[in-house]
């Protein structure tokens, strides 16, 4: 179960937030001002970890504290480090720094890619490892219930456009544009019927969450993910549904998303976390978003 | 990769000895000294944070041997010289390329424009 998630995410996320690193310019995108005030919140000489960094949005912010940068997509950690800052590549799952070191961690919009309960559950525990007793962890996940409209179904691919109209290639392109094509590629996900997965094979059942797949019809082309020809896997065989249409003059990446209906994210954490205790839980900008504080375990 | 980072990188293959990670062993080809500017108060705070003996270590391998004591004195937050000396080592020698090295299992990690590579394989975590 855990190989097959692997390679969902390997296939609906690394990949192709891999295709889309020269153009998903986090510039463009307005970083959240309650994580910012987190950052500037911390004392001075502390340090932080920004784990799934992208290409550092958050990195620069505070001069009074060490910031650390990771992320498992290479390109992205290499446009973070042009920018002057300190970042790794690793996977979120395995992250290579020693227990119990860091002062503050952000995980921002990271936990809502991972394709199983479990390997949600594993990810914030990492986190939870890196963090000194007392430090704080902040979490944003995609939230299921958006203030004007909601996901149909839990699972979901996300249309993002690398190629916004009004950008030649190459160029970066004006905040303005990103920030409608981020709201439209939302708009795609939120507006479209899912198609709901047949039957119910044994390799189905074995990864946790049923994937619906949201689909634009006029959309354009869906960039195959590599590996895709697998039979037997009804996860594989919806990804193979997907057809590219001859008229389609862009093309579109679909990532992967578990969005978090209200009280998933807690109860993940009260139930399964015990080091970490939620300290405060809010919903900003269609994110469920959560700051927890890290206690000390005894052992009887 | 400042020394600060290495300072709190470990290794986490599958199967090592409690810490068995830490400290990874630095063979750098390509090394930058770079000035950053200098806050006392920041690197007082850090000190407690460190690993005092891999920090001389690593510092050391790096053919820039720190002038530091083998523990700080008690009066550190005091001592700008010291703090100096401490900015120095942690904030303003780089590592670009190199390889980071596993101290028990021997797994060697990439350097490459001074970003660690540190992915392991599914059958390594």
């Amino acid at each position: 179960m855990d190989k097959e998630a692997s390679q969902l995410e390997r296939d609906h996320i690394h990949s192709v937030y891999e295709k889309i690193a020269p153009c998903f310019n986090d510039a463009c995108y307005k970083a959240w001002p309650k994580v910012q005030q987190f950052i500037s919140e911390q004392e001075r000489g502390s340090l932080i970890a920004d784990i799934g960094c992208g290409n550092g949005k958050y990195l620069h912010i505070s001069s009074q504290v060490y910031k650390l940068g990771c992320d498992y997509c290479f390109p992205t950690v290499e446009s973070a480090r042009s920018e002057g800052h300190e970042v790794t590549v690793c996977h979120s799952l395995c992250l290579p720094y020693r227990s119990e070191c860091f002062d503050a961690v952000l995980s921002i919009a990271v936990i809502h890619h991972f394709s199983t309960e479990e390997r949600c559950m594993r990810a914030i525990k990492e986190t939870a490892r890196i963090l000194r007793v007392g430090g704080q962890i902040m979490i944003y996940v995609w939230a299921m219930e958006q203030n004007r409209r909601r996901f149909e179904k839990q699972d979901v691919f996300v249309p993002w456009n690398p190629s916004p109209p009004s950008c030649s290639s190459g160029e970066p392109c004006p905040r303005g544009v990103q920030k409608s094509i981020l709201h439209k590629d939302k708009e795609l996900a939120l507006n479209q019927p899912c198609h709901k997965l047949d039957g119910t094979s044994e390799k189905e059942l074995a990864v946790r969450r049923q994937l619906k797949i949201d689909h634009h019809p006029k959309q354009g082309a869906f960039c195959q993910p590599q590996n895709e020809r697998r039979p037997g896997s009804s996860l594989q065989r919806a990804v193979s549904e997907r057809t590219p249409t001859t008229q389609s003059r862009q093309q579109t990446w679909l990532r992967y998303h578990h969005v978090f209906k209200e009280g998933e994210l807690a109860e993940l954490i009260d139930c399964h976390i015990p080091e970490l205790y939620i300290t405060q839980s809010y919903f900003d900008h269609a994110n469920r978003c959560m700051i927890a504080e890290k206690t000390e375990m005894w052992k009887i | 990769m400042k020394l600060l980072t290495h300072n709190l990188l470990s290794s986490h293959v599958r199967g090592l000895r409690p810490g068995g990670g830490f400290p990874l062993q630095i063979q750098a080809s390509e090394v930058r000294v770079r000035p950053v500017p200098f806050n006392a108060a920041f690197v007082a705070r850090l000190v407690p944070r460190l690993r005092w003996a891999a920090l001389l270590e690593a510092a050391e391998s790096l053919g820039h041997p720190s002038e530091l004591p083998p523990e700080p004195a008690a009066d550190y937050e005091g001592d700008e010289s010291f703090l100096r000396r401490v900015h120095h080592i942690l904030l303003e020698v780089e590592v670009l390329e190199g390889v980071l090295q596993c101290p028990d299992s021997g797994r060697r990690f990439p350097i490459s424009r001074g970003i660690p590579n540190m992915l392991l394989s599914e059958e390594e975590a």
